[in-house]
């Protein structure tokens, strides 16, 4: 107790591709954990909170670290790293607020390793992919030998660190479709490796000065992110909505967290990340609806 | 002439040696430690078994008792023991209660886990309140009180100063618990052999660890060696605290007969190495209407956690000699308490005392400017001291009522150059009301008297006088003329090598590449008590050691010089003696070491063919305390600092717009070593006002084991600094003979409160505690 840096002994096991990956899974993955990046795992392991004995290491697998940009889809492979995302010209031009995300990670060290698919799997209530790809109905594609199967980002994500996926299960790709064009991202971290104390995404789709649809999510302010459709902007124009726009967030965002399980701790108390969730909001909000 | 920074190119190219990089003696065994997980309880029973079957040592009290005799010698008067690990009762989350040995450094922590320790709680003391008001829960039953001590020190005539002052203001403060981190842990290797006992530890001196260890060891000090790596990776003040470690490595090794090996974590380094004390202030100034002070009272009572650990309380007087800050006060009270806690006990940190004492000051400041409506550069002004009247050795000095000597500087010059920007920011503030102007004024003691850790006691009671201030350097010729240094002490980045050999080099005239420094510790080499890299002492002290060592070589050299020549008619020049009458018969050094090295025999019988020279230098102005008047430093500097912050109106937080330095801290030897000096001070002081505290839970649990707990802030919150301006003044001390002052705590003294200051200008309200937290800043913003 208290040593940290030394993790307890474990059985190391390397897949070089997703065959023997999910082979090993099959046999080990009820007792095994799965590390690509190890940029969350490690840390975990090395402080003695992790209590594993069986080590899966999927990182070398290439044919899952691959960006493909399409007409209508973004299909991102799980083993794409931060930095790569954060790199990606085509991905900037289709969803700015997935490169912010991947951009505003943690640091260098940790963006050049740590994975999409890691990310996602671990579901840090205050990971910062999550609300940008919530907003953009992202699914992910997971695989086992078994077979595939697809699920929505939103279902697949229960709560904190917690997600649906099966002991023998990889989450193999993530798929975010190419549907909006208004865009804001916005964030609040403190001090160096922090994590984030608010993340709000913004997503939305205005023509003519329009709103068609527009849709908001903040990270890391509650156990599972928050995902509000702002129904009431549907069809009104943006110049309309201008002098609105902090009332119906900050409604929005007392509705939502009605239900929510809030978080709090020392950097930043629930009564301070529901205020600053409500002005980062309007930030990003602002962002989407003046850059149309 | 500028030598490249040395110690630097050592580290880029990967050929630094750090503690955990030396090499060990065959058989070494890595140590873990088993520490308590309450704050405050009976250890009821410990069970090592399940170690000793997994084929690791264990060693718990019982053990652990029988190699380390005695306790720590402690500077109060209190009757409580502080030995390296707990028998009985644990009194500090951390606290070493076993220690486990094994071959493989990774065991050796699964290891520490199969130790069983039964333990029964009690009741934790959390705060400096609870510690005085709990009387029933005593952390030292045999002291019978948590506080371990009280002073009361005056100075003038403090009744008449409050007496008729037309003004009266009181301030109440609190600074935090906070530890300046080293990215470098501790790390010990101790080999116990036969009686004798060698230690090597990324210590910051040999200062008085040997002291500690022969009594804690019973041991005699001719048994005892102590050394460290080439290279320390910081330490800031926290790696004097490493001799309750080196002591537990020495008993581990004693007991089991190998030597042993321990390398800190970085969770162990926050919860139990050392802290900056948190201090509870209370400050009331008399004054004029005109804003000139009559009088100040202060009262500290400082939180040393669970046990006064020397140097503690050594953070309440370190500005004894100061107390009037740069203020032309006379009549003075300060009251001292030195409380315990249940959290681990404190010790050095970068600025020592100062950022707690400045803070509790210069809030009291701008009560005072607050209270009169006058502007706190203005109030400053007129209170600045300005007539140096007392002279020793020819220089002119302020003495204060505490017994500090300050050197003549002008301070009014250094404010008068900060008031144009000052003015243009207050300009600024009248078009953004979220921005925010804070001062600070102070001066930065340097160079650490020793005795001052004699106010502890009353002076009726005190044993022998005190004056440690003074250091050892000694400098050898070899036969190729190249000159070896060596200083007793630790590099912790600071280039000590490469200022050594640039003053050296420049006393000579030589190249630098002729001269070769170890600035390392080794007691087999020349060492006081004071040696050691603490309080910023390296520039007046040891840069005057080396300056007048050289001098001491360059007369050796020239009476060789005579004999060889066959004249007493010689000249210096640039490394080269040469008859006066007829230049071109000369020699160089090389060439006179060669030949006293080669043929000694030739000299005549009265020349000294000793080509190496040892100074001691102690500093003039340093002398045992007199009642309770004492120079506790031996030098003082002036500094000002202007921060100024914008509040965000959406996060409620505190971001740095520009900060300005202006100091004089006399002679400048390496300019860029001094700037880096000041910019991590500065950058040190923000991260102690914004972001990190060692904080604890009401139930007595550290609350901060990574860095990310510590929310310590990154180079990409530093990137603002490049708009830091750094304005020198260079008043030389000539009371020195490096001319200087200690320049590496300045920064971090001032800016804690310099940020407070521009937080409650901004706000419109007082800040008088710190850290600045988010929530804090939410509550302060209010519902504006």
């Amino acid at each position: 107790m208290y040593i940290g840096g030394y993790p307890r002994p474990f059985k190391y096991y390397r897949a070089n591709t997703l065959g023997e990956a999910l082979d090993l899974l099959r046999e080990i993955g009820e007792e095994g954990k799965v590390i690509a990046g190890g940029q969350s795992l490690m840390p975990m392991m090395r402080l003695r909170m992790s209590f594993l004995d069986k080590l899966i290491d999927i990182y070398r697998i290439n044919e899952l670290r691959y960006i493909n940009v399409r007409d209508q889809l973004v299909q991102i492979g799980a083993l794409t790293t931060h930095q790569e995302i954060a790199m990606s010209v085509d991905i900037a031009k289709a969803m700015p607020t997935l490169t912010r995300a991947a951009w505003t990670i943690a640091d260098l060290q940790v963006r050049n390793r740590g994975t999409i698919g890691g990310s996602l799997a671990h579901a840090d209530p205050a990971a910062n992919y999550l609300p940008p790809l919530m907003t953009m109905d992202a699914e992910l594609l997971l695989a086992s030998r078994e077979g595939r199967r697809k699920i929505k980002l939103i279902d697949f994500v229960v709560d904190s660190y917690t997600t649906n996926i099966k002991p023998n299960e990889l989450v193999i790709e993530v798929d975010i479709p190419i549907k909006y064009n208004a865009f804001g991202y916005s964030i609040l971290k403190r001090g160096g490796n922090a994590f984030p104390i608010v993340i709000a995404a913004v997503a939305g789709r205005i023509s003519n000065g329009v709103i068609e649809e527009l849709r908001l999510s903040i990270g890391g302010i509650s156990s599972h992110p928050l995902l509000i459709e702002m129904n009431e902007l549907k069809g009104a124009s943006v110049k309309e909505v201008e002098n609105k726009l902090q009332s119906i967030i900050e409604s929005s965002i007392d509705e939502s967290i009605r239900e929510a399980r809030l978080l709090g701790d020392r950097h930043a108390s629930e009564k301070y990340r529901i205020k600053a969730a409500k002005s980062y909001s309007l930030e990003a909000m602002k962002s989407a609806l003046g850059g149309s | 002439m500028s030598v490249h920074y040395r110690e630097g190119l050592r580290a880029v190219t990967g050929f630094t040696q750090y503690i955990d990089d030396m090499p060990v003696p065959r058989g070494t065994l890595y140590m873990a430690i088993v520490r308590s997980p309450y704050p405050h309880a009976r250890i009821k029973s410990i069970d090592t078994s399940d170690v000793v079957r997994h084929g690791g040592y264990a060693y718990g009290p019982t053990e652990l008792s029988k190699v380390i005799k005695n306790p720590f010698p402690v500077a109060v008067n209190a009757p409580l023991k502080y030995y390296p690990f707990a028998i009985d009762k644990v009194r500090f989350v951390g606290e070493p209660v076993a220690v486990v040995l094994s071959s493989d450094q990774y065991k050796a922590v699964d290891l520490a886990e199969m130790v069983n320790v039964d333990y029964e709680p009690l009741e934790p003391i959390v705060t400096i309140d609870d510690a005085i008001q709990k009387k029933d829960v005593l952390i030292h039953e045999s002291a019978g009180s948590n506080v371990v001590m009280h002073r009361v020190t005056r100075f003038g005539d403090v009744d008449s100063a409050f007496r008729d002052a037309p003004i009266i203001v009181k301030t109440e403060t609190y600074y935090h618990r906070h530890l300046a981190l080293p990215l470098e842990t501790y790390g010990v290797i101790a080999h116990r052999r036969g009686d004798e006992v060698d230690i090597t530890a990324n210590s910051q001196g040999p200062m008085l660890q040997v002291y500690f260890i022969s009594r804690a060891l019973s041991l005699p000090t001719s048994k005892i060696h102590l050394s460290s790596p080439r290279d320390i990776g910081g330490s800031f003040g926290s790696k004097y605290q490493i001799y309750p470690y080196m002591v537990l490595a020495a008993a581990a090794s004693t007991l089991s007969g190998k030597p042993v090996k321990w390398i800190e974590s970085r969770t162990e380094s926050f919860i139990a190495s050392s802290a900056g004390s948190a201090r509870k202030g209370y400050i009331e100034i008399a004054a004029e209407r005109d804003g000139k002070i009559r009088g100040i009272r202060m009262r500290f009572y400082d939180d040393e956690g669970a046990y006064p650990r020397p140097p503690e309380p050594g953070a309440l007087f370190r500005n004894h000699g100061n107390l009037n800050g740069p203020y032309d006060v006379k009549a003075l009270e300060a009251e001292y308490y030195a409380v315990l806690t249940n959290k681990s006990p404190t010790g050095l940190n970068r600025a020592y005392g100062s950022p707690q004492f400045y803070f509790v000051l210069e809030r009291g400041i701008e009560e005072l400017a607050r209270e009169l409506r006058l502007d706190p550069l203005e109030i400053r002004y007129r209170n600045l001291i300005r007539d140096f009247p007392v002279v020793l050795n020819g220089q002119r000095f302020y003495e204060t009522p505490t017994g500090g000597l300050y050197p003549m500087q002008n301070y009014s010059a250094a404010l008068e150059l900060l008031a144009r920007e000052y003015r243009r920011w207050i300009n600024e503030k009248e078009k953004d009301k979220y921005i925010g102007i804070g001062l600070a004024t102070f001066i930065e003691p340097s160079v650490t008297n020793l005795g001052y850790v004699d106010l502890a006691v009353d002076p009726k009671e005190r044993e022998h006088p005190h004056s440690g201030a003074g250091d050892y350097i000694t400098l050898t010729l070899d036969s190729s003329g190249v000159i070896h240094v060596f200083v007793n002490t630790s590099n912790e980045g600071l280039g000590h090598e490469t200022s050594l050999s640039e003053v050296i080099a420049s006393e000579l005239g030589i190249d630098p590449s002729m001269i070769s420094v170890e600035s390392k510790i080794d007691t087999s080499h020349p060492w006081s008590i004071s040696s050691g890299s603490y309080s910023s002492r390296f520039a007046p002290v040891i840069l005057s050691a080396a300056v007048l060592a050289s001098r001491q070589l360059k007369d050796k050299l020239g009476k060789l010089a005579s004999v060889m020549l066959g004249t007493s008619n010689v000249k210096y020049e640039k490394g080269v003696f040469y008859d006066s009458d007829n230049p071109s018969k000369k020699m160089d050094i090389r060439k006179i070491a060669a030949a006293a090295q080669w043929d000694p025999g030739s000299l005549p019988k009265d020349i000294d063919a000793n080509l190496s020279v040892t100074v001691y230098y102690q500093p003039p102005t340093v002398k045992a305390a007199t009642g309770d008047k004492i120079n506790s430093s031996a030098m003082y500097a002036f500094q000002a600092h202007m921060a100024v912050v914008r509040i965000d109106p959406e996060s409620r937080d505190v971001k740095l717009l520009k900060y300005i330095v202006i100091h004089d801290s006399g002679k400048m030897y390496k300019k860029e070593f001094v700037d880096g000096q000041i910019h991590g001070g500065v950058f040190q002081g923000i991260a102690a006002a914004l972001y990190e505290e060692l904080a604890y839970g009401n139930d007595g649990q550290p609350m901060v084991l990574t860095w990310s707990d510590y929310e310590s802030p990154s180079l990409g919150d530093a990137l603002w600094m490049s708009t830091m301006d750094v304005l020198h003044m260079e008043t030389p001390l000539e009371i020195f003979p490096s001319k200087a002052a200690g320049v590496g705590e300045g920064p971090m003294m001032g800016s804690p409160v310099a940020i407070a200051n521009a937080v409650a200008n901004a706000l419109g309200k007082p800040i008088n505690k710190l850290p600045l937290h988010l929530d804090d800043l939410l509550d302060l913003w209010g519902d504006s």
